[in-house]
């Protein structure tokens, strides 16, 4: 089974109404995710991170935020808790690359696990991408 | 441990006693193993179905948030969130 480390920002498109093509793709990962054909895993970080990017929408109140939390837990996504291993390498890529830790925590869990480090964010996949684990949701092949 | 008796077709005993002459043990040590895969197999299959049944439950309720969220970019968003330079 392919396993996947995901970013917030793929987390985030299954809680927001766009037309973009990477929703599309955050939407079809989990088909696959259910179909039991990859494995998709996040830092409890991405939670936390997940729930303050909910509240500062200001499309998601406490109640919805607590649906959204719960719909997660449904998910059977493999959670990974602090690892000092992991902070460590994503301090260290989030300054070599100039980008935020939040950003570099998922990059860093996915050189730990040793599998694609998945981002639907454009930007920082230019800044890290000559890591080789690091992929592009809209480009990944799955 | 209780001796029982159970009734069984000719052929099935026939296949038993050849499987389990394979297997290199008697009637009991088969029919023991056989009742622990079973019931292995039969947790595997309720613990498929009940993770199938909650990940579609956790797709639905994703599908009514975002519903009733409405739309937004959450690129932008958590970009300027993240203060990336």
């Amino acid at each position: 089974m392919i396993r996947y480390a995901l970013d917030t920002t793929v987390l985030l498109r299954w809680f927001a109404l766009s037309n973009e093509s990477d929703t599309a793709n955050a939407l079809r990962l989990r088909q696959e995710h259910l179909s039991e054909k990859i494995e998709l895993i996040i830092l409890d970080q991405s939670l936390y991170e997940l729930i303050h990017l909910l509240k500062e929408s200001a499309k998601y109140d406490p109640e919805l935020i607590g649906q959204a939390l719960d719909s997660l837990t449904y998910m059977h996504i493999t959670l990974v808790p602090y690892n000092p291993a992991i902070a460590k390498k994503a301090a260290q890529i989030a300054w070599e690359h100039g980008i935020s830790v939040f950003a570099a925590g998922p990059i860093a869990l996915g050189a730990q696990l040793r599998c694609q480090a998945v981002t639907c964010d454009e930007v920082v996949y230019r800044k890290v991408a000559t890591l080789p684990w690091t992929a592009l949701l809209s480009r990944l092949n799955f | 441990m209780p001796r029982v008796n159970i009734m069984l077709p000719d052929d099935i005993l026939e296949q038993m006693d050849t499987l389990a002459r394979e297997e290199g043990m008697n009637r009991s040590q088969l029919i023991r193993t056989a009742f622990l895969v079973f019931t292995q197999v039969r947790s595997e299959n309720t613990e498929k179905i009940q993770r199938q049944e909650d990940i579609q439950r956790a797709m639905e309720l994703q599908d009514q948030l975002r519903q009733t969220a409405g739309p937004w970019n959450p690129q932008e968003f958590i970009r300027e969130k993240r203060q990336v330079p």
